[in-house]
């Protein structure tokens, strides 16, 4: 880590360091691949497999034959993509208000924002889906997507970052020249922070994605599964079959592997236009 | 104290920029666009704010009749639970161990991440955030392979070297230290993002003329960065804070030990709800819980604020 | 401004409160036609069923449509503890439940003492097939005096001994499953064969100190609380035994839990010469270690038998259909089924009658050596004595576990960990 600082260093031992740590962030995610093209028997070995197995396409046809594997997976994709449009827009207009908009009770508001966050989500469990309930959704994709439009943590991203990256000056500007609000964040502060939609998109999709603990709790019917849940059911009570499970969490993971490159590529867009400029 | 702290922050934003100068003054939009948050709270927050207070009160366990006690929970909460301030004492070691170096390393590596001259910056950043999109399913039956007192690959690695093998399960540090490493590769390439974003958004005016002053990197990193990052490092000491208040998978997943010696607080809040069924008390750790991670939070904002100047 | 944001908060909460309350009186059972009670036959029912993973039924189900068309049963899976999660979500909530839900043993006692979240069984027609099951495991399905039922035993796990055959020769036991068992008739014995198996092998006897306990423990006739529900663990000899046994055999345990990833790799390896077996254990053995074909062999436990596993169905309260529902549990557990459920799963019957059955006579596994597998879980599973167990049994469970693990841990003395245990378990038995 020193070694950005010392001029003389050369840029070798920074590739050094970055590999080093792609490495270890990439070792799960391989092995997990590697005990999902296995047995169990070849995974209990000493040392263990650290190759991969043949057994891949079959382990898979396990997960096909006991999951609605493509159904699950469209599910877990429209809930995703609606949540991830919902929170970038609600999000960054909330953020966009607190951290250039003057009004009462502001911080108040904002307090209390960061403060829903702190509540332990375990309990809320019953009382929610006392919620869901009365409203019919069970077993209804919108449980999961509505609660999820539009978060705390999203709306605080969006406040500091508009805080640090969009001039005041420029907002005036805008003003002097009668731009309304709206058009303001529209014309404005949307070009201006796409680093931050292509970060808070990844991340909001990442998680709703991986999210097991709410969707569980709502979505019992096997057509409203989500891949997570569905993948969860690969666990038997009594026995567990780690290559099958493993295979079809590596399946799983693909398409947000795919997403994070559609939203990497938003982001380098974003470097090379360069930030506003004061 | 909470309102005199955020004027205070906004003071310190602005002085960073120019001078201090009114913003526009719109209530009715500022209204319209924070709006959805708390409408969406007020459906789907607050009624279950309220059923865990009036739990709390209640000794129930899910099943059967609700029975009024008062704060009985409170008290033995407080006065006869052991095991509760031992959940608060991991959970405090635990959040140490695992969040202080993923910050500095998270920035660091946004850092390096960010410069100009890097050839291959698409790969590094997704093998960085990798973790992040690896499912904790897979990740705790990993980590929990790879930490196995007999056959774990660390300990196999151990021996390799001649070192005697750790028992990771069964002792107070190796648990920690075990939970500590899952937190930590799993949320070090999340806050690099998250950083990587905020240095987008510095100009590069900034640092070119910095370099033609004369500034070393090193300098620029301490002296340029650091300090115009100031509102996304709040923002996530803010959120590992509270994050690390809650953690709940990888304990849960890794087991925390017959000694209790991974139990967080949270873990042992839904024990006690899901697998004793008592929820009034359960709803009891809820609410304390909730005051530890406010204090807490604006703890660590405080100690921000402080070091920023 | 504040006090009117206030205001509209507050009657929004009301509201919601309102709703959800409204919710209860027309109770969201399923099925279309809310007509429900008893009779029934002719119209069109749904019911829905909550199960876990691997429970063998999805055939029999689909015969029972066929059969009676005018029910269609909708099955909901989830992961086992998220199943259960789900189930108290749905009980607590007071809406959502299923027309059948699965409860597995390990939680029958936290739902049967709430009998009016359930169905009695007795109210349609239990009474009439009790006798088609065993004794004890009826009896765990029932209230201390019987007048309510919980749910419709599925399968049951009783335990005999898998034994590897070349380590027991090695360290000069007998191999032979009768001599055996004649020479392990006491858990003393065990341990005793236990340690001549660590002088001659260095091996160790079983995996893990908690296990051995919780065996001897279900051995007994009374374990932590008598039928008042008072703790009477200090007073309980089965208990003390159970305890004194598992810290004395410390020593031939490597503390490895059955359900650690490292768990397999160890049986692979042949680190321990015996594995408690219950029936759905078998497979597991056989993927995890296939190398080990042909070593090994199975006899009775010492001492007395034990069970591990099985469930019961259930009919929540918040059915609009339990006569239907009912109908359809117990011809699903009927001998007939479960003999074909056994045929295609090796889940093993609660029936006692099918043990007589050539199916389950001549059930074997070459893997195992001996022919007779089948005729020694039956004898196992009718030598389980019925044990009372409160809805707090399995937190005291959970205590004593892990106070045996921290010894094991070397994180605590016996007489501590002990000491410790009780004082926890006053605290926690009384929230």
């Amino acid at each position: 880590m020193r070694e950005v600082g010392e001029k003389k260093v050369p840029k070798f031992f920074l590739y050094i360091f970055l590999t080093f740590a792609s490495i270890i962030s990439i070792f799960p995610f391989y092995w997990m691949f590697v005990i999902g093209s296995n047995t169990n028997s070849e995974v209990n070995k000493i040392p263990p497999a650290l190759l991969p197995g043949p057994n891949f396409v079959e382990n898979m046809q396990k997960v096909f034959e006991r999951i609605d594997f493509f159904g699950s997976l469209l599910n877990s994709f429209i809930i995703s993509t609606t949540i991830t449009i919902a929170v970038l827009f609600f999000c960054s207009l909330a953020g966009f208000a607190f951290a250039k908009i003057d009004f009462k009770y502001k911080n108040f508001f904002f307090i209390f924002l960061l403060a829903t966050m702190m509540v332990p989500p375990q309990l809320g469990l019953i009382p929610s889906f006392m919620i869901i309930s009365a409203l019919g959704w069970v077993d209804q994709l919108q449980a999961v997507i509505v609660p999820g439009m539009v978060n705390a943590f999203g709306v605080f991203f969006m406040r500091q970052y508009i805080a640090s990256s969009i001039p005041n000056d420029l907002m005036e500007a805008a003003k002097i020249d009668g731009c309304g609000n709206f058009r303001i964040y529209w014309n404005i502060v949307v070009p201006a922070i796409k680093p931050a939609f292509a970060t808070l998109g990844i991340i909001t999709y990442m998680n709703s994605w991986n999210d097991f603990l709410w969707p569980l709790v709502v979505l019992k019917d096997k057509s409203s599964h989500t891949i997570q849940i569905a993948l969860r059911t690969l666990n038997d009570a009594y026995t567990t079959d780690y290559p099958m499970i493993l295979a079809g969490t590596f399946l799983a993971t693909i398409p947000i592997l795919i997403v994070f490159l559609i939203f990497n590529k938003q982001f380098i867009a974003g470097i090379t236009e360069g930030a506003v400029k004061s | 104290m909470v309102e005199h702290n955020t004027v205070h922050s906004e003071a310190v934003d602005n002085k960073t920029k120019k001078k201090y100068r009114p913003k526009i003054h719109d209530a009715l939009s500022g209204y319209l666009f924070i709006s959805p948050f708390f409408i969406l709270f007020a459906i789907f927050g607050v009624y279950p704010l309220i059923f865990t207070a009036y739990l709390s009160l209640h000794k129930w366990n899910v099943l059967g009749e609700r029975e009024f006690i008062g704060v009985s929970n409170y008290q033995a909460l407080l006065t006869n639970d052991p095991l509760f301030w031992k959940s608060v004492g991991n959970t405090f070691s635990i959040w140490v161990i695992s969040t202080v170096p993923q910050l500095i390393l998270a920035l660091i590596l946004a850092f390096i991440l960010n410069q100009a001259f890097l050839k291959a910056k698409g790969i590094f950043r997704l093998a960085v955030f990798m973790p992040n999109i690896t499912s904790v399913v897979a990740v705790a039956i990993i980590f929990s392979a790879m930490f196995g007192t007999n056959y774990g690959v660390i300990n196999y690695g151990l021996t390799l070297f001649g070192l005697e093998p750790y028992d990771w399960k069964g002792s107070y540090l190796g648990t920690q230290l075990a939970i500590s490493a899952m937190v930590m590769w799993r949320w070090v390439g999340y806050n690099t993002i998250i950083y990587l974003a905020g240095l987008q958004g510095i100009s590069k005016d900034l640092y070119e003329a910095a370099t033609i002053d004369g500034a070393s990197k090193t300098q620029q990193f301490l002296y340029l960065t650091i300090p115009l990052m100031r509102p996304i490092i709040l923002f996530t000491v803010i959120l590992s804070t509270i994050g690390g208040m809650q953690i709940f998978a990888e304990p849960l997943l890794f087991g925390r030990g017959a000694s209790n010696q991974g139990l967080t607080m949270t873990l042992y809040l839904y024990e006690e709800a899901f697998t004793r069924f008592s929820f009034g008390y359960g709803a009891a750790i809820a609410w304390v819980l909730f005051v530890i991670i406010i204090l807490f939070s604006l703890f660590n904002m405080f100690l921000t604020q402080r070091i920023k100047s | 401004m504040l006090k009117k944001y206030a205001l509209s908060l507050l009657f929004f909460v009301l509201f919601i409160c309102l709703a959800a309350c409204s919710e209860d009186d027309e109770s969201s059972g399923s099925g279309d036609n809310g007509s429900g009670g008893s009779g029934g036959s002719g119209e069109n029912v749904e019911l829905t069923m909550w199960v876990f993973p691997g429970m063998g039924i999805d055939e029999q189900i689909e015969r029972y449509q066929e059969e009676n068309e005018n029910v269609t049963i909708n099955i909901q899976e989830a992961e086992y503890a998220d199943h259960h999660q789900n189930l108290l979500t749905a009980l607590g909530a007071g809406s959502g439940a299923p027309d059948v839900a699965v409860v597995e043993s390990a939680y029958i006692e936290q739902f049967k003492v709430n009998p009016d979240q359930f169905h009695n069984l007795n109210d349609y027609g239990a009474e009439d097939i009790k006798d088609d099951f065993l004794e004890w495991r009826w009896r765990e399905a029932s209230s201390p005096d019987g007048s309510f039922v919980l749910g419709i035993p599925t399968d049951v796990g009783p335990m005999a001994m898998a034994y590897r055959m070349d380590i027991f020769e090695e360290a000069g036991l007998p191999t032979d499953p009768d001599e055996v068992s004649s020479q392990l008739s006491t858990w003393e014995d065990y341990i005793e064969a236990g340690r001549q198996i660590q002088d001659a092998t260095g091996g160790y006897m079983f995996n893990h100190i908690a296990e051995i306990y919780g065996v001897i423990r279900d051995q007994g006739e009374e374990q932590y609380f008598d039928e008042e529900n008072n703790l009477i663990i200090e007073e309980s000899e089965q208990i003390a035994k159970a305890w004194e046994l598992a810290v004395e055999a410390i020593d031939i345990q490597p503390g490895i839990e059955r359900e650690s990833t490292e768990y397999g790799a160890a049986l692979a390896r042949g680190d321990f010469a015996t594995v408690f077996l219950p029936p759905w254990m078998l497979q597991r053995i056989k993927d995890d270690a296939p190398d080990t074909e042909g070593l090994w062999n199975v006899a009775q436990i010492p001492e007395a038998s034990g069970n591990w596993g099985g469930s019961l169905l259930t009919i929540p309260a918040q059915s609009d259909h339990p006569q239907e529902a009912y109908d359809f549990i117990s011809w699903l557990m009927a001998p007939e089924q479960q003999l074909e459920i056994f045929k295609s799963y090796g889940n093993f019957p609660s029936t006692p009658e099918l043990y007589d059955h050539e199916e389950v006579q001549n059930y074997n596994d070459p893997f195992f050596t001996r022919d007779d597998l089948g005729v020694m879980f039956g004898e196992a599973a009718e030598r389980v004595e019925y044990v009372y167990r409160s809805p707090d049994t399995s937190t005291v469970n959970t205590i004593i576990d892990d106070a045996l693990t921290s010894i094991h841990d070397g994180s605590a003395s016996p007489e501590e960990a002990w000491n410790n245990a009780l004082e926890e378990i006053d605290r926690q038995i009384s929230r």
